[in-house]
């Protein structure tokens, strides 16, 4: 176990002396700013399809709030660890990693570890900055941003696994990147049905689900349990996929 | 001669099989399909430019990973050696994926609005808008070592050519979103399902603008690919 731990320093490192050289983390911690400068415009866009067309856009709020700053972060932080995996293998570094002592699956699981940890932060941040919601719906939004963070490398390792190289990937992440921003939003239309309950299968419904019900005051305890427990899982089981498919 | 670029529009529709992108682009048309149907009718006739515009933004991505890949594996300096010239090359590789985009708009659109969208200003408006993404995405992706690199700069890229959105929806009219070479397709797109009226004038910028920036484009193209692909062999 102590070994693992001097492994993941390493790497941490090495990402930390990476990151001088490349402008790759600065532009990352870009992207929840892109996303919550999108909802600066959703007084104005509500305002507006009002006027024009005579359609309130208020009671959608939760959702479009959802989409832009829960799924939006994994998503992006997801295809990067995806195309970042692939790349390496491309490159052979997961290669040149087999004849030193770290055990095959460290790597993976640091990767997976570090876009957990960057996604969760990137949620809190896009939903602080978007101002669209209040300081107790952001302070219930904590647990929500781990699931949401869970969810990045259930979304990247799936993108990774499933492309052989990082064209295929491409292909992959453009089906899943439109599956996660439209079909966990479905279920909106059904709150009052129990059927919504069949979207859990999608990792992507449980930060989103958990996240309307903190938005309009509800309880969301369950939501939020099942989504960390579920993705975590998946997580657990991808790793071992993933470093099986990547090597 | 004339039988290069067939031969190169061939090549490109094979790879493209091979990549996934038909199976890719399959699933994304039945997930369109079946996510509009729950827009409200009223909404759906506004609400298609901006769908269109951002799947087809998507094209940005497929082009710069088919440019990363063969640099990667070494068969852009293979297809150097051959009668090949590069506007074969990028044309056979503009038409055959505008060819994909335009396809899966046709099909989208007839499942979910129906006949009645304006045939002229739709094609004009996909491919003229299509064009442009797949441009910036084969001028910008040699400029970075691994597409990791590239990806977020690029959404940096797509920002600024999505920004006539803000104008064209009338948020916040201002001239300077036509400065955009992306306004004038997003228009157009706008007078195919029949939500804005284009007077004479308008036509010819909507058009015309993003055809001398594709033009433009095409040659910053060709010097982007010979000094950072061709001549860099080594220093990938």
């Amino acid at each position: 176990m102590g070994g693992t731990t001097g492994f993941i320093a390493t790497f941490g490192r090495n990402d930390l002396r990476t990151v001088r050289r490349d402008s790759m983390l600065v532009t990352v911690m870009l992207g929840p700013f892109l996303y919550a400068a999108a909802l600066w415009f959703l007084p104005a866009i509500t305002g507006h399809v009002a006027r024009e067309y005579a359609f309130d856009l208020v009671p959608y709020h939760s959702a479009i709030v959802s989409a832009f700053c829960v799924l939006g972060p994994p998503l992006l932080l997801g295809a990067v660890l995806a195309l970042q995996l692939l790349d390496e293998r491309d490159q052979n570094t997961l290669a040149a990693l087999r004849v030193t002592p770290v055990p095959p699956a460290t790597y993976t699981a640091y990767r997976a570890g570090s876009t957990i940890a960057l996604t969760t932060f990137s949620v809190l941040a896009s939903l602080t900055v978007s101002g669209q919601v209040d300081a107790w719906t952001l302070l219930l939004s904590v647990p929500i941003a781990l699931t949401a963070g869970l969810l990045a490398p259930v979304l990247g390792l799936v993108m990774a696994s499933l492309g052989r190289n990082k064209i295929e990937g491409l292909a992959v992440m453009r089906v899943i990147g439109l599956a996660v921003f439209t079909v966990p939003m479905i279920p909106f239309f059904i709150l009052d049905s129990p059927w919504q309950l069949a979207f859990g299968v999608v990792p992507a419904y449980w930060p989103v689900r958990a996240f309307w019900s903190a938005f309009d005051g509800g309880t969301y305890g369950l939501y939020v349990a099942g989504g960390l427990l579920y993705n975590a899982a998946l997580v657990g089981v991808l790793l071992r996929v993933a470093t099986m498919r990547l090597r | 001669m004339s039988g290069v670029l067939p031969t190169a529009v061939r090549m490109d529709f094979r790879l493209q099989r091979r990549y996934g992108f038909w199976y890719a682009t399959a699933f994304v048309v039945l997930l369109w399909i079946g996510v509009l149907q729950l827009v409200p009718d009223p909404l759906l006739g506004p609400a298609m430019p901006y769908l269109l515009m951002a799947d087809l933004a998507f094209m940005m991505f497929f082009i710069a990973g088919a440019v990363f890949f063969e640099k990667g594996e070494r068969t852009v300096f293979a297809l150097v050696t051959t009668p090949l010239r590069f506007r074969h090359y990028l044309t056979a590789k503009l038409l055959t994926m505008s060819a994909l985009a335009l396809v899966t708009c046709v099909v989208v659109v007839l499942a979910d609005y129906g006949p009645g969208v304006a045939l002229f200003p739709f094609v004009a408006g996909v491919v003229l808008m299509t064009l442009l993404m797949l441009l910036t995405g084969f001028i910008t992706a040699p400029l970075f070592p691994s597409i990791s690199e590239w990806l977020l700069p690029s959404t940096l890229v797509l920002t600024v050519l999505n920004a006539p959105i803000v104008g064209y929806s009338g948020l916040y009219p201002h001239p300077a979103f036509s400065l955009v070479p992306t306004d004038g397709p997003l228009r157009l797109l706008g007078a195919a399902f029949h939500q804005v009226t284009l007077t004479g004038w308008q036509w010819t910028y909507a058009i015309g603008y993003p055809a001398v920036w594709i033009a433009g484009l095409c040659l910053l193209a060709k010097h982007v690919f010979h000094r950072h692909v061709v001549t860099s062999e080594g220093g990938r």
